[in-house]
């Protein structure tokens, strides 16, 4: 009788201990899943910013027709990226465009001085810092995701119920890294 | 990883719990020995009337039980009264205002904190700042889960964008760990009173010392005042013996964490370190608050168990040693690398942008809004002149984004040492019309250091500057500002 309870309480713990590691599995993936809508709201503004900035530098820029039409061209990219590692190329391309016209904007002190142009560069470092914090964010939680489902004993769970490991926000380009954020 | 940015640590429930057991002991122990000395008195007093037999039970458990409950009633109402509202009391105890979004330092500040909130996963924390050219930064946080992060405009003024990231994650670090709810209720309990009391004090003193005859009546408050004062103080200090200074270098490593720049966290740190930190101005009751403390004091430059017990801030050195092996370089090449901003002439930083109506009082043509170091003033196309909001004005004094042109300064440097003037010479006239109310605005110099003579409207509270006459103030200003830091 007694080996019965023993063994009908160590089924309940064992059930109970699954639970437990199935709530926390899913509670680990949803932050995840928070994560990355963060960064997809950071990147759609930012996305925003540049018809505006476009507009404001047309009128100074005629002779950089190219410069603009990059920036366009890598923003439509962007709209049309799918999944965090396209979206994190997407983005990245956008970035050395951007930088390549502020580089442009340098020779022209008039635009540079615009009260319209120098709003729209600290809007645009904000979002700058704001999508390499979310994207910092969505690295860690996805990483605290990832190791739980790799290791011991949760990997069985995780397994058993289908949880698989995300995609970290990466960037390929080595001269990427060594910059993470704007600063004036 | 040792947090989790989602859930706000409710670790500190204990902390509190253990503040609040705190001030019922305190009220406990002080009722007693009033009860005893009280008690004493008229015993005494009997005794020596009477001469009957000194009583046996000096101390009754019924009585014990009787104080006790009384003072844990009293406790628990002090307690009640100084949790209501407290962020807000607090806020308002340091003249803290919410950015002003026209402002282009301000937005530079609201946009920080948003950074930081993402950094931290989404949380919502309010932004803001003190009219004050002292460079320090603090956090408040309530029962409620509202944050606060409240910079000065010194500071702001004073530091680069990753510096103020750096400060901004520092403070967003005490909030996630939870530190700074524990920090706003220690300050609310005893500190807050102490802050008001000071003002009080300082208010009274100044009455006592124009006002000819000094009656006894106002010494009489002046030292019931005074003895509240130092209880109240010597109880808030008691107090900090529940925050710890660990708390400084957690929030620290984790600002480090949540920027990943331990360089700018040094920077800061060290410019602090060197300014002015508000002493004076920001009440020392409520220094726990801040990232450094706003007066110098030596027990937080020390080691030991009696430092570690009573300081809530750990040495500047040590803090700033930990964040540069972090950055793997050493102080020297700090110091080099902390280059001043560069400046822009006057005229190249102002830009014209609409008119909201007003006419210059001078030439009655239209004034136009510009952006003047990053402030939002009135200035007109044709005389120059500048239309400012005195609140506006206190910014533009503190920041230092303009140069000086020669006459400017040559303007300045003979102000500067100009005697003092002939008393009539002070006399306020009345020249010209208020853009706004269209009342006389009065005539006079700035103040008596700065012989600059303005137009001020009281009721609008704007002040009209002819051409290059705010530039002479403000380099009058620096100059003082540079001559007080030097000493």
């Amino acid at each position: 009788m007694i080996i019965v309870w023993i063994i009908l309480a160590g089924v309940v713990i064992l059930l109970l201990a699954l639970a437990g590691i199935y709530n926390n599995l899913v509670q680990l993936k949803n932050r995840v899943r928070n994560a990355w809508a963060q960064i997809d709201v950071q990147l759609k503004r930012r996305y925003d910013l540049i018809p505006n900035l476009v507009e404001v530098a047309k009128g100074y820029l005629k002779h950089e027709r190219e410069v603009l039409e990059n920036v366009t061209h890598a923003r439509n990219l962007g709209l049309a990226a799918k999944g965090p590692q396209e979206a994190a190329n997407a983005d990245n391309f956008l970035t050395q465009t951007l930088k390549s016209l502020f580089a442009v904007v340098e020779n022209y002190p008039d635009l540079k001085a615009n009260q319209n142009m120098l709003k729209l560069q600290e809007e645009l470092t904000t979002t700058e810092n704001k999508i390499s914090f979310a994207r910092q964010y969505y690295n860690d939680e996805t990483m605290r995701y990832n190791t739980a489902i790799q290791s011991f004993p949760t990997n069985i769970i995780a397994a058993l119920f289908n949880f698989r490991g995300e995609e970290l926000f990466q960037i390929q380009q080595d001269s990427e890294r060594q910059t993470p954020k704007v600063n004036f | 990883m040792p947090y989790s940015f989602i859930e706000i640590e409710k670790r500190k429930k204990t902390a509190i719990v253990a503040i609040f057991l705190f001030v019922v002991a305190l009220y406990f122990l002080s009722a007693q020995i009033l009860w005893i000395i009280t008690k004493g008195f008229f015993i005494l007093e009997a005794e020596l009337k009477l001469k009957t037999d000194y009583p046996k039970h000096f101390i009754l458990w019924k009585e014990v039980f009787i104080v006790f409950l009384l003072s844990f009633l009293a406790a628990a109402l002090h307690w009640a009264i100084s949790i209501r509202h407290m962020q807000e009391k607090i806020l308002k105890a340091l003249a803290a205002q919410a950015p002003d979004l026209n402002d282009a330092y301000h937005r530079a500040f609201q946009n920080i904190i948003e950074e930081v909130c993402v950094a931290c996963g989404g949380q919502k924390i309010q932004g803001y700042v003190i009219a004050s050219s002292a460079l320090n930064a603090f956090a408040l946080a309530d029962f409620r889960g509202n944050k606060v992060i409240g910079i000065s405009e010194g500071l702001l003024a004073r530091l680069n964008r990753s510096q103020l990231e750096a400060v901004v994650g520092h403070e967003a670090a005490h909030l996630i760990a939870g530190d700074s709810l524990l920090k706003t209720v220690s300050c609310s309990i005893f500190g807050l009173y102490s802050a008001l009391l000071e003002g009080i004090e300082r208010g009274m003193f100044y009455s006592a010392n124009t006002k000819k005859e000094k009656n006894a009546t106002g010494v009489l408050y002046l030292m019931v005042i005074y003895l509240v004062l130092s209880l109240m103080r010597f109880f808030n200090f008691l107090l900090n013996m529940f925050l710890s200074r660990e708390q400084e270098y957690r929030a620290d490593a984790l600002a480090v964490r949540l920027t990943r720049n331990p360089l700018a966290l040094a920077e800061a740190l060290y410019i602090i370190g060197r300014s002015w930190r508000g002493a004076g101005q920001i009440s020392d009751s409520l220094g726990s608050l801040f990232i450094v403390s706003p007066k110098y004091k030596i027990l937080d430059e020390e080691t030991g168990w009696i430092a570690e017990l009573f300081s809530t801030h750990p040495p500047l050195k040590a803090r700033l040693s930990i964040l540069i092996s972090m950055a793997h370089t050493d102080i020297n090449i700090l110091k080099e690398n902390i280059k001043p901003k560069l400046r822009i002439a006057a005229e190249q930083g102002t830009e014209i942008m609409q008119s909201i109506g007003n006419l210059c009082p001078e030439c009655k043509t239209p004034l136009f809004l510009a952006e003047y170091e990053g402030a939002q003033i009135e200035k007109c196309s044709s005389c120059a002149g500048l239309l400012v909001k005195e609140d506006v004005l206190r910014r533009i004094l503190i920041r230092e984004d303009f140069s000086f042109s020669q006459s400017i300064a040559q303007i300045g440097q003979h102000l500067a040492n100009l005697a003092y003037l002939p008393k009539e010479k002070y006399e306020v006239s009345f020249m010209l019309d208020c853009p706004y109310c269209q009342k006389k605005m009065q005539r006079k110099f700035f103040n008596t250091a700065y012989l600059v003579q303005i137009d001020y409207c009281p009721s609008c509270q704007v002040i009209w500057f002819d051409k290059n006459e705010l530039e002479v103030i403000q380099y009058l200003s620096e100059k003082y500002r540079r001559e007080l830091n030097k000493e």
